[in-house]
C-alpha cells in the first residue's frame, strides 16, 4: 500500500501532467509545412460522400464531412456562422446573371431601347435586395475577377437607375404612347409587349425577371413576366427560338476570353448555342482577328478591352450582377484550404490542406467532401458534371495548370516556346508551333514513365475522338508529336495566343494503357471502368481505392506523385470488400423477420 | 367460362396492354422534345463546351447518343421502330448520362429499392390494418375520431418534409443532445445506405457482411419510418371503412346470436371479410414497389430506383426513364393479374366469367 505522502506526490504529479497536457497547445508553434507551391498532397485520403443537397449543411455541422462540395445556399449562413469550428469563405464568382435580348428582332434591334433599359435598371437594388448583399453590380460580359475585364474603368456605368435619361432615350428613339393607352408603341407604331422569360422554379431568376418587368413597365413598356419551364427556356436559348428577353446565368472555369470572338460574333448569329442575342456589330467583329489570331499579348489584351467597350455600349445583354460564391468547411482538424476561382471545393484544396500540428500534422488524415449528386463514372472523355470532374481531375495532369488566382503554373511542362513564321522560318506561314519541355520524373501508377509520347497521343486523341468535350479546343491543331522523349511539339494551322492554353490545359492520358485496353477514338465511350476493381492507370495525386456507387468515392494519395512528398504516417491496405448484394439481402431478411414477427404479435393482441 | 379460359383471356389483354404501354412510353418521355424542341444534348452541354460549340461538334454529340437534330416525321418513325425492336428484344440501351447499360444500372439499384419499399409497405400495411381494426369496433367514438384525424393529418404531410424533419430530429438534434449530455452521440445517420467508415472496417473483418447488413438496417430505419408511417393512413381508412361496413352485415349478427366471443366475431368473421378488398390494394402496392419513392430516396440519399428515375426525367435520359417505366408497368399489370387470381382463392363465391 502507498503511504499518504506517496499518494500526495502521485496525485500532484497526475494533476500537473493533466495541466501540462491541457496548456501544451498554447506553447506549440504552428506546423511547418514542407515543400513549395507545387508540393502536395499532404492528406492520405480524399473522400467524397454523397449527401442530399438539403442535408449537406447538417452533415458539416455533425462533423460527417469537412467541406461542402458545392456553393452553400445563403439561407444556411446564420446556422453556419453560429456553429463552432466552421469557417465560411466567399469570393466573387467568375460568372454572372444577365438578361439577353433578341437583337435581330424588332424593336430589340434598336440600341437605344436596350441602353434605356440598362440605364433604368438599378443594379444596386438587385445586389442588395434580391441577392441580400451577396453580389455586386457589373456591366462587362467579362467577370470583374478576370484580369481581362474592363469593369470599373469605363467613363460611365449602368449601376444606378437613371430613369430620366432612360425615358429621354426612349422618346428620342421614337418609343411614344401615340394611342394614349398608357403604354409606349414601337417607333413604327406597332404595339409591343415584350415577354421576360426566366426559370420560374429558381428564386433569384424569377425575382430578377419580375424586377425587369417592373422596370420596363416603369418606362411605359407593356412587359409581361413568363416564369417558364426549364426545358422550354433552355431550348429557346440554345436554338435561337423566338423570344424577347431572357434571364439566366453563366460561369467560366478559366480567365481566357477567346470566347469573345465566338459568343457575340456576327458570323455565329444563326449558330446553335452561340451568339444568344443574335447580335451583329461590325466594329465589334473588327477586333475579332487580333483577339483570336495575334500572338502578341498586348494586342490580344487591347482587342479584348475594345470588344468589351463596344459590347457594354450596345448592351446586347445586360449583366445584372456578379454574385458571391460561398464555401463552408470545418476547421477543427485541417488547415490550408485554398479559396480558388471555383470556391474552396477545388483541386488546390486537396493539394494543400493538411492536418493541424496539434493532431500530428501536416501529413495524414482523411479529408471528406459532401457531394449532392452521385458521379457519372470515371471515364474522363464522357463525364460532363462538375461533380464527376472533382474525381477525374485527380487522375491526370496537364502541361500547364491554373493556380488559385487563375495564373498559369507549369506542371508537366518545365518550359515552353511559342513560335510563328516570323520567329522561325521552319514554321509554316500562318501557323503556330508550341514546343514543351517536360519534366522527367513523372510516372504512371504502373511505373511507366510519363513522356511526350503520352502527351502527343492525348492531344491527337482529343482532336480525333468525335463528340468528346476537349476536341473543340483542338480543331486547328495540325500535329502533335514527341520530338524527344521529353519534348512535345504541337502545331496549329493558325496563329493565336490561345493555342497555348488549348493544348496546355488538356489532361494527359496513358498511351500504353489505352492501347492495351483497346480504347480508340471510335469506341472511347464504351470504356466504363469501375475502380478499384478495374485498373485505372493514372498519374495524378490521388487514385480511387474504394467506391460504392451512390454512396462514396475514396481516393488514396499517390506516394510516387512527381510533386508529392512522402507521408511519414501511412498505412494503406487493400482488401476485397464484402458482397454488398448479399449484405442487402441479409438486411432485407432481418428486416422482414422483425416486421413480420412484430406485426404478428400486434395482430394477435386482443 | 372456367379458370383456364379466364386466364387465357386475361393473358391476351395483358399482352395488348403491355404493347400499348410500350407505345405510350415512347411518346411520353419525348414530349419535351416534341412540344418544346428541347433535346437531351441541350442539358449535357457545359458552359465551357458552349463557349466553343460548333455545328460539327453538335452533330457529333447527337450521333454519339444516337439522336437526330430537328427530327422530321420519317426520323420519328425510324426512331419509334428502333425503339420498338429494342424494347421487344429486351435491349434497354445505354444511359445518356453514364454511358452504361440501363439494365445494369437498374439492377444495381433494385435491391435497395425493394428493401426500402418492401419494408416500408409492410410497416404501412400492418399499422394501417391494425389501427383500422382497433377503431372500427367502435365507430364514432373519441378514439375513432382521434385516430382518423391523426391518420389523415400524417397522410396529408408531404413525405419529403416529414423525412427532412426525421433527419433533423433523429439525425442531427438527437445525436448532438446525447453528445452534450452523455458524451456519446446516439441517433440515426443523415441518409445514405451504408457508412463509409464502417464499410472500411468491414473490409478487414471476417464478419464484414454482417456488419454491413446491420449498417444497412440502421440506415433503413428513418426512410422506412418516413414512408411507412407517412403512408399508413390510406390502408387505415380503407380497412376501417371496410370493417365498419362488414360489421353491419347479417352474418355478423348471426355470429353474435350464436353467442360467439366478440373477438371471434371481429377477427374470424369481420376482419376476414373486410380483408378481401384490401388484397387488390396490397397487390398493387407490391406491384408498384419497383418504382421506388423518388422524393424519399432523394431526401435520404437512398441509392434506389425512384431517385434514378427522377434524375433521368430531369435530364431527359430517355433510355433510363422508358426502361424503368416499362418494367414498372409490367410489374403493375402482373400484380393486378395476381390480385384477380387471388380473389377467387380468398372468396369461393367468386366465379370467373
Amino acid at each position: 500500500m502507498l503511504t499518504s505522502r506517496a499518494k500526495r506526490i502521485l496525485g500532484i504529479s497526475l494533476a500537473l501532467t493533466f495541466f501540462l497536457m491541457a496548456v501544451s497547445p498554447m506553447f506549440a508553434s504552428a506546423a511547418t509545412v514542407p515543400g513549395n507551391q507545387k508540393t502536395g498532397p499532404y492528406i492520405d485520403k480524399f473522400i467524397l460522400k454523397n449527401r442530399a443537397s438539403d442535408v449537406e449543411v447538417l452533415s458539416l455541422l455533425n462533423n460527417e464531412v469537412d467541406l461542402i462540395g458545392e456553393q452553400v445556399d445563403p439561407q444556411y449562413l446564420p446556422s453556419l456562422q453560429a456553429a463552432d469550428n466552421i469557417n465560411i469563405e466567399s469570393l466573387h464568382r467568375n460568372g454572372y446573371g444577365f438578361i439577353t435580348m433578341k437583337c435581330d428582332k424588332y424593336p430589340f434591334n434598336i440600341t437605344s431601347f436596350r441602353r434605356a433599359l440598362a440605364f433604368a435598371i438599378d443594379k444596386y437594388y438587385i445586389s442588395d435586395t434580391i441577392w441580400a448583399g451577396l453580389s455586386q453590380p457589373q456591366d462587362s460580359c467579362v467577370a470583374a475577377v478576370n484580369p481581362y475585364s474592363i469593369e470599373g474603368s469605363m467613363p460611365y456605368t449602368y449601376y444606378e437607375s437613371n430613369m430620366p435619361l432612360a425615358l429621354q432615350m426612349l422618346i428620342d428613339a421614337g418609343f411614344l404612347d401615340s394611342n394614349a393607352d398608357g403604354w409606349r408603341e414601337a417607333p413604327n407604331g406597332d404595339l409591343f409587349s415584350p415577354q421576360v422569360v426566366c426559370t420560374g422554379s429558381d428564386s433569384i431568376a424569377s425575382a430578377s425577371g419580375a424586377y425587369t418587368v417592373q422596370v420596363l413597365q416603369s418606362l411605359g413598356i407593356h412587359a409581361i413576366y413568363n416564369g417558364a419551364d426549364f426545358n422550354q427556356f433552355i431550348a429557346a436559348v440554345n436554338n435561337h427560338q423566338d423570344y424577347d428577353i431572357l434571364f439566366h446565368g453563366i460561369g467560366f472555369t478559366t480567365f481566357d476570353v477567346d470566347w469573345l470572338g465566338y459568343m457575340f460574333w456576327s458570323g455565329y448569329v444563326n449558330e446553335p448555342y452561340q451568339n444568344e442575342p443574335c447580335w451583329s456589330n461590325a466594329s465589334y467583329d473588327a477586333w475579332r482577328e487580333p483577339l483570336l489570331h495575334s500572338t502578341n499579348y498586348t494586342e490580344v489584351f487591347e482587342a479584348a478591352q475594345e470588344m468589351q467597350k463596344i459590347w457594354i455600349y450596345n448592351c446586347p445583354e445586360i449583366i445584372f450582377y456578379e454574385n458571391t460564391y460561398l464555401s463552408a468547411y470545418r476547421t477543427d482538424k485541417f488547415e490550408g484550404t485554398v479559396n480558388a476561382i471555383q470556391g474552396v471545393a477545388n483541386w488546390w484544396t486537396n493539394e494543400k490542406v493538411h492536418l493541424k500540428a496539434s493532431l500530428g500534422g501536416p501529413f495524414g488524415g482523411d479529408y471528406r467532401w459532401s457531394l449532392p449528386q452521385a458521379i457519372e463514372g470515371f471515364n474522363i472523355l464522357t463525364i460532363s458534371s462538375a461533380y464527376s470532374w472533382y474525381v477525374v481531375q485527380e487522375f491526370y495532369d496537364a502541361m500547364i495548370i491554373v493556380d488559385a488566382k487563375g495564373n498559369d503554373v507549369p506542371w508537366l511542362a518545365s518550359s515552353w516556346t511559342i513560335a510563328t513564321h516570323a520567329d522561325d522560318d521552319a514554321v509554316p506561314d500562318g501557323h503556330t508551333r508550341i514546343t514543351f519541355d517536360m519534366i522527367q520524373n513523372a510516372t504512371w501508377t504502373d511505373g511507366a514513365p510519363l513522356t511526350a509520347a503520352d502527351a502527343a497521343f492525348s492531344l491527337n486523341f482529343y482532336r480525333d475522338a468525335p463528340g468528346n468535350q476537349f476536341g473543340p479546343y483542338l480543331t486547328d491543331m495540325t500535329a502533335a508529336y514527341a520530338k524527344t522523349p521529353y519534348q512535345l511539339v504541337v502545331e496549329f494551322s493558325t496563329e493565336s495566343l490561345w493555342h497555348l492554353h488549348a493544348c496546355g490545359y488538356q489532361s494527359i492520358l496513358p498511351k500504353h494503357f489505352f492501347l492495351e485496353q483497346g480504347i480508340l477514338t471510335t469506341n472511347y465511350n464504351t470504356w466504363i471502368p469501375v475502380p478499384p476493381g478495374d485498373e485505372m492507370v493514372t498519374s495524378g495525386p490521388f487514385n480511387v481505392s474504394n467506391y460504392v456507387a451512390g454512396e462514396f468515392v475514396e481516393m488514396t494519395y499517390n506516394p510516387n506523385y512527381f510533386y508529392g512528398i512522402q507521408h511519414t504516417t501511412t498505412t494503406t491496405t487493400t482488401v476485397t470488400g464484402p458482397d454488398l448484394t448479399m449484405a442487402i439481402v441479409a438486411g432485407a431478411v432481418g428486416a422482414a423477420v422483425v416486421i413480420l414477427v412484430g406485426g404478428y404479435v400486434l395482430m394477435r393482441q386482443k | 367460362m372456367g379458370l383456364r379460359e379466364y386466364v387465357i383471356r386475361r393473358s391476351i389483354y395483358m399482352f395488348l396492354l403491355i404493347i400499348a404501354v410500350i407505345c405510350f412510353n415512347f411518346l411520353l418521355f419525348r414530349l419535351p422534345s416534341l412540344v418544346l424542341g428541347v433535346s437531351p444534348v441541350d442539358l449535357m452541354i457545359s458552359d465551357r463546351l458552349r463557349q466553343r460549340m460548333s455545328r460539327e461538334l453538335l452533330l457529333q454529340l447527337y450521333a454519339r447518343f444516337g439522336l437526330v437534330p430537328n427530327p422530321d416525321i420519317f426520323d420519328w418513325i425510324y426512331m419509334f421502330w428502333r425503339y420498338l425492336v429494342s424494347m421487344l428484344t429486351g435491349n434497354f440501351g445505354y444511359s445518356f448520362a453514364t454511358q452504361t447499360p440501363v439494365i445494369g444500372e437498374i439492377m444495381e439499384r433494385l435491391p435497395n429499392t425493394l428493401l426500402l419499399m418492401g419494408t416500408s409497405s409492410v410497416v404501412a400495411i400492418i399499422i394501417g390494418i391494425w389501427t383500422g381494426v382497433k377503431v372500427a369496433v367502435d365507430p364514432g367514438s373519441r378514439r375513432d375520431v382521434g385516430s382518423v384525424t391523426v391518420a389523415l393529418f400524417i397522410f396529408a404531410l408531404p413525405v419529403f418534409w416529414f423525412g427532412l424533419m426525421l433527419l433533423m430530429i433523429f439525425g442531427f438534434m438527437l445525436p448532438n443532445a446525447t453528445q452534450a449530455l452523455f458524451g456519446v452521440p446516439i441517433g440515426f445517420p443523415l441518409g445514405g445506405t451504408i457508412e463509409y467508415g464502417l464499410w472500411v472496417q468491414a473490409q478487414q473483418s471476417p464478419f464484414g457482411a454482417i456488419m454491413i447488413a446491420g449498417d444497412i438496417l440502421y440506415h433503413l430505419i428513418l426512410p422506412m419510418i418516413a414512408l411507412g408511417v407517412g403512408g399508413y393512413g390510406g390502408y387505415f381508412i380503407y380497412m376501417r371503412n371496410n370493417l365498419i361496413d362488414v360489421m353491419t352485415e347479417d352474418y355478423i349478427l348471426t355470429a353474435r346470436a350464436k353467442g360467439l366471443d366478440e373477438n371471434q366475431v371481429l377477427y374470424k368473421h369481420g376482419m376476414k371479410n373486410a380483408m378481401l378488398p384490401m388484397v387488390t390494394i396490397i397487390a398493387l402496392t407490391f406491384g408498384g414497389l419497383i418504382g421506388g419513392a423518388p422524393l424519399t430516396e432523394t431526401v435520404f440519399n437512398w441509392h434506389g430506383l425512384g431517385r434514378y428515375i427522377l434524375q433521368s426525367l430531369v435530364a431527359l435520359d430517355y433510355p433510363v426513364s422508358q426502361a424503368a417505366f416499362m418494367i414498372l408497368s409490367i410489374t403493375t399489370i402482373l400484380a393486378n393479374f395476381v390480385a384477380d387470381m387471388l380473389y377467387g382463392v380468398l372468396d369461393p363465391r367468386i366465379r370467373y366469367a
